[in-house]
């Protein structure tokens, strides 16, 4: 049954904003094509650790094309024994195992329903239109049978082009021990706490042709759905969610989106939420949060901690309005009214959803040591990519956290100076270098950012891609692009893509634009491919005749990977020079003829190439540096002192 | 005290006379600064012993390293600021070396232990009395059971920071909250120092057991065991000294952590603090061991007046024995 897209309009955006008490976007339109509407009834079994649920939801079919097909992510079932992630992850995800008690998603009907049904559920609809049965599961990742995390249903009657369907979905949401920032746990003292994400059947993406990497002639579009993977798990299309949450009295609520009403009744509290051009829905409740207000600007910020962390509020907001000055700044304005910060526990922090993040700390955490920061700043950053920019982590995971990691790392190191992450006496440690550590001294040569989550040959080989040396690649094209250009570039990016699904080639396309620069030769190497840059100074000889000084500098490109170089040489009369070099050819060889030896020579003298993998051999100089022998010897001796005293104590 | 006779500490009976003769916080602080005043010596003696382990251990790996970063141009730059990157570089280029240099450099630790002590025997024995005693005899004479009285002591600490981690880990099992984590965290480092800071000052008493009161090693640790619970206010004096020595530590640390220095010059006037500041810490370890020496003797002394003979006719008798030794040595 297909629905006027008019009326579909009225139902599922403009009446529900009519009554808004605050808008959930700061403008009036929509900002997205907004093909999905969701509208949740949902209610917590607290005993059971399930949520009960019945889901109205409206598709529009973008194509130009019937589509008589639809497809559905039932990720919480990712925690069934036998589910792709378990294999994948070995029932364990960035350190927190599986609890035993598993979850999963167990569709109790699935109808097509008319506009005028009233209530949800409340008049059932002919038998002809009941699609519970023609559900299939699917596996379009791999030859899982027993993955359930995709399902398909193959409709009656196609949807036209353009036109909508509605459905009504019957669920019970089965939450497992908390795993993969999902489910529920018990603080010693027996309170619980509840992580609701992923928990309700989603539509996957269709997609049309020309839209990513479907091609423009195609005659028909189609469903890109990936299966719940152990490092990747987001992509839907945007749209409106309007959600009703039913919880036990004393419960405190976080969730996606703007809360529009609140009651209590029969030791119940029921709550509803609406979100706007957004792609997910997540929540969090439990009796023990502690909840704090602040505000930046347009958007409300609300801060649920755990009691035992609460002398750390301040710095949660602290963090979150650097990152919002700053994400603004850099890219363009937060356009949602309202963020929620959550304080987790166990597997749920460290997790980004529309308008809710997950952030995380631990009791007496040090000023000095800026985890909370890095993480609150992180998950932040996720509302551009990922929440606006909403790439396909499964396809493309490195334009998902890999930018949002630059992006933090920008903010960290101008946010907090040196030591942005570790500050203490002798040891400083800033977010964009260990991370471009953290890449380096990881097989650098192994795993592309252009990879698809799943299918990295060597499984940490994610992590390294997707995060650090996706933050390297990006300063290192910061570098070569210039500050200017890369603002440009990234402003550019956002304005043009947010509230759609850019992929690579898109961002590639921008910066090319804005550049001028065919960038090709960047990306083939460093984002489809997996070449490694390094560069040495290889010897500085000096000879002299009667006609005057010559030097002889020669450099030498070490790995595979081709990047322009410049060199810079410093005479022993204090002047300096600076050369060119295209990087291509193995070997080069620069002759200067001076009044006076090259002292020193330099390639990369300002730093910018941070994906060369040995910055020591950069740099060549014909004399040693006395201050550095001296500081070191005294500052070894004055510190091994200080240990043989501590060690007296033990003899 | 058992009133119906004499107590038994190491096989020496001790009277009730020596408990309520023992000197007061300020005598026992007197007494270290005196020793200090009277032999300064003593303490560039401990200040030069430390610098130069320091320097066995600094210089080799300074070297190592320095070959490394020497002609890289990136010396000055390292010596203004901490560069994550290129220290990664140098200690990734100087694995190899810097392993076989620590592999080379072991034979510190058991020479440490040596010389931890002869010096606490040699500081002992020339602190003593009123006369001047060699510090290098007593280091010699008493170097043997020194050893073996710090080497027992070893084994105690680490029974008993064992016991600690399993009372800990007990409580932790017992009381599972993140608050709980931090406080477990705080009180295990707590018990520990506690732990090192009293078996250290057991140890002191029984090095004086040892070197002033010529007990044989048993009897030594046996009244080291049992001096801290029978003389509180010695406990007052060791953690006075103490706390001077965690001031003159934290000094170093805090110039590290507050001077940037770049130059020749201020790396040197940097250097030159610190060691001033370590210079004190030897002289806090020489007053302690003045402080101890004198509250043994004047407890040893004060405990020989009464009927009870034992610890003080002992020592009499060793520091006669001692003086006509002396005497021969001399002529």
């Amino acid at each position: 049954m297909q629905l006027n897209p008019a009326i579909l309009l009225l139902l599922t955006v403009v009446l529900p904003g009519v009554a808004l008490a605050q808008q959930a976007t700061i403008v009036d339109a929509p900002q997205s094509d907004r093909r999905v509407a969701y509208t949740i009834d949902a209610s917590l079994n607290v005993d059971a650790r399930t949520v009960r649920g019945t889901e109205r939801i409206v598709w529009r079919n973008p194509d130009a094309v019937d589509v008589d097909t639809l497809q559905f992510h039932l990720y919480l079932n990712a925690f069934r024994d036998g589910s792709t992630f378990m294999r994948e992850s070995g029932g364990a995800h960035r350190g927190f195992e599986a609890t035993g008690d598993t979850g999963g998603v167990i569709i109790e009907h699935i109808r097509i329903v008319s506009p005028d049904a009233g209530q949800l559920s409340s008049q059932a609809p002919a038998s002809d239109l009941d699609l519970t049965d023609l559900l299939t599961f699917i596996q379009p990742d791999d030859d899982n049978v027993d993955d359930r995390t995709v399902a398909m249903v193959v409709l009656p009657e196609p949807v036209p082009p353009g036109e909508a369907i509605m459905l009504e979905v019957g669920f019970e949401a089965v939450l497992p021990g908390i795993i993969a920032r999902t489910g529920w746990i018990e603080k010693p003292d027996g309170s619980p706490f509840f992580m609701v994400a992923q928990w309700f059947p989603k539509l996957g993406v269709y997609e049309t042709p020309g839209q990513r990497y479907v091609p423009q002639d195609a005659v028909r579009g189609q469903w890109n759905t990936h299966q719940f993977h152990a490092n990747s798990e987001f992509y839907a299309d945007f749209g409106t969610y309007d959600v009703t949450l039913d919880v036990p009295e004393d419960f405190v609520i976080g969730a996606t989106g703007v809360r529009t009403d609140a009651r209590v009744a029969d030791g119940r509290k029921v709550v509803t939420y609406r979100a706007e051009d957004v792609h997910d829905f997540a929540w969090t409740a439990s009796p023990v949060f502690m909840e704090f207000k602040d505000s930046w600007r347009h958007v409300s910020l609300r801060l649920l901690i755990q009691p035992e962390h609460k002398a750390q509020a301040q710095r949660h907001f602290d963090a979150v309005k650097i990152a919002l000055e700053q994400t603004d700044d850099l890219l363009g304005v937060y356009p949602y009214t309202t963020l929620t910060l959550v304080d987790g526990l166990g597997g749920a922090n460290g997790m980004e959803y529309p308008t809710l993040i997950t952030c995380g700390t631990v009791v007496g955490l040090p000023s000095w040591l800026r985890m909370l920061e890095l993480v609150t700043v992180h998950e932040f950053v996720h509302q551009y990519f990922y929440g606006m920019l909403a790439s396909n982590e499964f396809e493309e995971a490195w334009l998902d956290e890999g930018m949002t990691s630059y992006v933090e790392t920008r903010i960290m190191d101008e946010a907090f100076g040196p030591g942005s992450v570790l500050g203490i006496p002798g040891l400083r440690i800033d977010d964009g270098p260990s991370q471009r550590l953290a890449y380096v001294r990881s097989s650098p040569g192994r795993g592309a950012l252009f990879t698809r989550s799943w299918e990295y040959e060597v499984a940490s080989d994610y992590g390294k891609a997707s995060y650090w040396k996706s933050s390297t690649v990006m300063h290192t094209l910061d570098g070569y692009l210039g500050e200017a250009t890369m603002r440009e570039f990234l402003r550019t990016y956002y304005h043009r893509w947010r509230f759609r699904h850019p992929t690579t080639r898109d961002l590639q396309q921008v910066a090319e634009e804005v550049s001028g620069e065919d960038l090709d030769w960047f990306f083939e190497q460093y984002v489809y491919g997996t070449a490694v840059v390094d560069y040495a100074v290889d010897t500085v000889e000096v000879t002299r005749d009667s006609t005057g000084v010559t030097s002889l500098v020669r450099v030498r490109r070490l790995r595979d990977g081709v990047f322009p170089q410049t060199l810079e040489v410093r005479f022993e009369d204090g002047a300096s020079e600076r050369v060119a070099w295209d990087g291509e050819a193995a070997s080069k060889a620069f002759m200067f003829e001076h009044g006076t030896p090259v002292g020193e020579a330099f390639l990369d003298p300002e730093n910018a190439i941070w994906l060369d993998i040995n910055r020591l051999n950069n740099r060549q100089s014909l004399a040693p540096s006395t201050v550095f022998q001296l500081k070191y010897l005294f500052k070894t001796s004055t510190w091994m002192q200080l240990v043989l005293h501590v060690l007296g104590a033990f003899l | 005290m058992d009133a119906a006779g004499p107590t038994r500490v190491g096989g020496v009976p001790v009277s009730a006379a020596e408990t309520s003769a023992a000197p007061t916080i300020q005598e026992g602080m007197i007494a270290g600064l005196a020793g200090l005043r009277s032999r300064p010596e003593l303490a560039a003696v401990v200040y030069a012993g430390n610098l130069l382990f320091a320097l066995a251990v600094s210089v080799p790996l300074v070297r190592t390293v320095g070959d490394i970063v020497d002609h890289s141009g990136f010396g000055d730059d390292l010596a203004a600021r901490f560069d994550l990157v290129v220290w990664a570089d140098i200690l990734s280029a100087a694995r190899e070396p810097l392993v076989a240099l620590a592999s080379h450099l072991l034979w510190i630790l058991p020479l440490y232990v040596v010389w931890k002590a002869a010096l606490s025997a040699g500081l002992l024995h020339a602190l003593q009395g009123t006369r001047t005693r060699p510090f290098l005899q007593g280091a010699g004479r008493f170097l043997l059971w020194s050893i073996v009285l710090g080497l027992v002591y070893l084994v105690l600490l680490c029974l008993g920071i064992l016991a600690v981690l399993m009372l800990t880990g007990l409580i932790g099992a017992a009381w599972r909250s993140p608050v709980a984590i931090l406080w477990i965290g705080i009180a295990t480092l707590v018990l520990s120092g506690l732990l090192v800071a009293t078996l250290g000052l057991m140890r002191g008493v029984s090095r004086a057991a040892l070197v002033i009161g010529r007990h044989n090693v048993l009897s030594a640790l046996s009244i080291g065991l049992v001096w801290p619970f029978r003389h509180g206010l010695i406990v007052l004096v060791y953690a006075a000294w103490a706390a001077g020595a965690c001031l003159a530590i934290l000094l170093p640390l805090m110039l590290e952590g507050t001077v940037t220095a770049a130059t020749t010059t201020s790396v040197v006037v940097l250097f030159a603090a610190q060691q001033v500041s370590l210079l004190s810490r030897a002289a806090v370890a020489t007053g302690w061991y003045g402080s101890l020496a004198g509250w043994f003797e004047t407890v040893s002394s004060r405990a020989a007046v009464t009927p009870t003979g034992g610890e003080g006719s002992a020592m009499d008798a060793a520091l006669e024995t001692e003086a006509s030794d002396e005497a021969r040595q001399g002529s």
